[in-house]
């Protein structure tokens, strides 16, 4: 076959990209009659770069041609090299963090899931990696078929702005500098070190701890726990649900806790109201209108001038104000001052093993008594039970003087919280119990305020009236009972007379 | 200072450790018998040994001469029921430094203690 005729029944097309030659032979010509001369004079005719490999491309255009003699044949003759395009730069947080990555956790967990405990936050701590800022990749430009550059688009660099609650190490490595919300938008990453949540803590949000401080926008619902590790500040209503705080809670509405919902607050406690809470307040509780049916301890002093006091029970370590106490149907309600929860159970256990130590040291002196006077004749188990004894009571002497010291000092601190006082401005109502120290009386007649009641130096429940500067026994309006649950401090006070603590002194 | 305990009483040790805490020395090591002692003298090298005389395996006397063989200087304090004179002069011919006996009031021993290292600091 002619040359020109060979060459109608080659075709070279080129694709699209320019990346691929592909060389097409018609059925009816022999194998024999190509060459890598021939097709590279084609390819070069059609402005086509002959590849490097162009000899075993037509050697296996050959052998498929002499396989088919029959079939058009086609085959890749030539190709040219992509470009590489560069890939942005990003930062990638760490998987433990992903929204992604938490819910598959929850799915896999799903039939014990607290669903209470989904939160909706992603809290950091001071120290904990974040993720890893991957730095942008160079680009390179391609070649097509035809010798023609192809050009790779460049990559940028990560566009997003760590602030300086985050650290960016050299490797591209992010690490938390403080405790807080982690906030990851399109181009800027930092740590909150407030938590705002805008809505109620409900399901949509889940429960909340978080290491600072706390803003909850709306109420908090029933079942659910907030903590925050400062303060906390919730603007509308707090159902049956859990709430504490290192620092102080500020409830800007209130509390209604069903006799379920709890308070803890390390710091202060403020509240327009709290209805059937257990509430415990480390430093001072400033309640503006109703403490109602709660279990309430404060560690300070209570500032409630215009708060009334309704049923429940209400410990005070040093005193303060309200503004009425009890209600109109006698409800029954127990204020008790310079109530100390940690001093109590000091002074219990000094209680339980005074009598215990007393009673070994007792036993342990009579013993060596009787090795005594048998000193000439002991056996050398009997000297070694005599030193042992010896021993013994040398160390329960010591331990004797220092649960004297103790219970010394936890007497007095006893008498400090004793001189707790409790103004009231409007009225006592029958059914309050007060108790101070180890005096108790049940209020039986109406109490006209304003009035200050007080334990006074003889050891007397008393109520003064600031306007007429008038002492009276609280007896008058009240029955006295015996105050039961609290530690006596006389009691305490004569298990110092036991002679052992004199015959100790004296041994020291 | 390190100081090693020998008696086959735990209580005793007890006692021993105790009145020497109070004294301010906390670097203790125990031994329960003669053989215990020698096994543990060159490990841990105790500047002050308090012993007692009667003991299974090797008696207090008998670990006194064998720790001497090697070491001179070391003070030793024997802890004992043995109150006879004879006795007294056996061990301190064995070279021991001092003597207590059973029952003892922790101020003796810490006296004798106290003594004894001033004693040998002296010297």
């Amino acid at each position: 076959m002619r040359t020109d005729e060979l060459e109608k029944l080659i075709r070279i097309s080129v694709c699209a990209d320019g990346l691929t030659a592909t060389l097409t032979v018609q059925a009816g010509v022999d194998p024999e009659e190509l060459s890598a001369d021939l097709v590279g004079a084609i390819l070069e005719g059609r402005g086509v770069r002959i590849p490097a490999e162009i000899n075993p491309r037509v050697d296996e255009l050959k052998r498929r041609i002499a396989e088919a003699p029959e079939e058009e044949i086609d085959i890749i003759i030539a190709e040219g090299i992509a470009p590489v395009h560069g890939k942005d730069g990003r930062f990638d947080l760490d998987p433990e963090l992903c929204d992604d990555e938490q819910a598959k956790k929850r799915e896999e967990s799903e039939a014990d899931a607290d669903h209470y405990g989904r939160s909706a936050f992603l809290v950091v701590e001071e120290g904990q990696r974040i993720g890893k800022v991957v730095p942008h990749s160079d680009a390179e430009d391609g070649v097509d078929v035809r010798g023609k550059t192809i050009k790779a688009t460049p990559a940028r660099p990560c566009k997003v702005k760590f602030d300086e609650s985050l650290d960016v190490d050299e490797d591209g490595t992010v690490t938390a500098l403080r405790n807080g919300r982690l906030e990851v938008a399109a181009e800027r990453v930092r740590i909150q070190p407030v938590l705002v949540v805008p809505e109620s803590v409900d399901f949509s949000s889940g429960n909340v701890d978080f290491p600072e401080d706390v803003l909850v926008q709306k109420g908090v619902r029933d079942c659910f726990t907030v903590h925050a590790g400062g303060s906390l500040e919730i603007v509308e209503l707090v159902e049956a649900a859990t709430v504490s705080a290192n620092g102080s809670i500020l409830l800007r509405r209130g509390m209604a806790g069903r006799g379920k919902g709890e308070i803890s607050a390390g710091g202060d406690l403020e509240a327009k109201y709290l209805d059937a809470v257990n509430v415990t307040v480390q430093n001072d509780l400033r309640v503006q209108r109703e403490l109602t049916n709660c279990t309430t301890y404060v560690g300070r002093c209570m500032h409630a001038q215009s708060c009334s006091v309704v049923g429940g029970k209400l410990d005070i370590r040093f005193g303060g104000q309200a503004r009425m106490l009890g209600g109109e149907a006698e409800t029954e309600t127990l204020i008790r001052l310079g109530v100390d929860p940690k001093l109590d159970e000091q002074a219990r256990e000094l209680e339980e093993i005074l009598p215990v130590a007393l009673n070994r040291l007792n036993q342990a002196t009579v013993e060596l008594d009787q090795l005594k006077k048998m000193a000439a004749k002991l056996t050398p188990t009997q000297a070694e039970s005599m030193t042992s004894l010896q021993f013994e009571i040398m160390t329960g002497q010591t331990r004797l003087s220092a649960i004297h010291a103790a219970i010394q000092q936890i007497s007095e601190a006893y008498k400090r919280l004793s001189k707790a006082t409790l103004s009231v401005d409007k009225n006592i109502m029958p059914g309050v119990t007060i108790v101070i120290g180890n005096k108790s009386a049940v209020v039986r007649e109406p109490i006209r305020g304003p009035v200050e009641v007080s334990l006074d130096e003889s050891g007397t429940l008393v109520m003064k009236q600031p306007s007429s500067d008038s002492v009276i026994p609280l007896s008058t309006k009240a029955k006295l009972v015996p105050a039961s649950g609290v530690v006596d401090v006389a009691e305490l006070e004569r298990l110092l007379d036991n002679p052992l603590f004199n015959e100790v002194r004296a041994a020291a | 200072m390190k100081i090693l305990l020998v008696d086959d009483s735990k209580t005793m040790r007890n006692i021993q450790k105790s009145v020497l805490s109070q004294l301010g020395y906390s670097e203790l090591e125990e031994a329960c018998d003669g053989q215990d002692a020698l096994s543990k003298v060159k490990a841990f090298d105790p500047d002050l040994l308090l012993v007692d005389w009667n003991m299974p395996n090797m008696d207090g006397l008998s670990f006194v001469k064998a720790y001497r063989q090697d070491d001179k200087t070391t003070p030793i304090i024997m802890v004992t029921t043995e109150a006879e004179k004879s006795r007294v002069i056996e061990a301190i011919k064995a070279g021991v430094n001092n003597y207590v006996v059973k029952p003892f009031t922790p101020d003796l021993l810490s006296q004798r203690i106290q003594e004894t290292l001033e004693k040998c600091a002296a010297a």
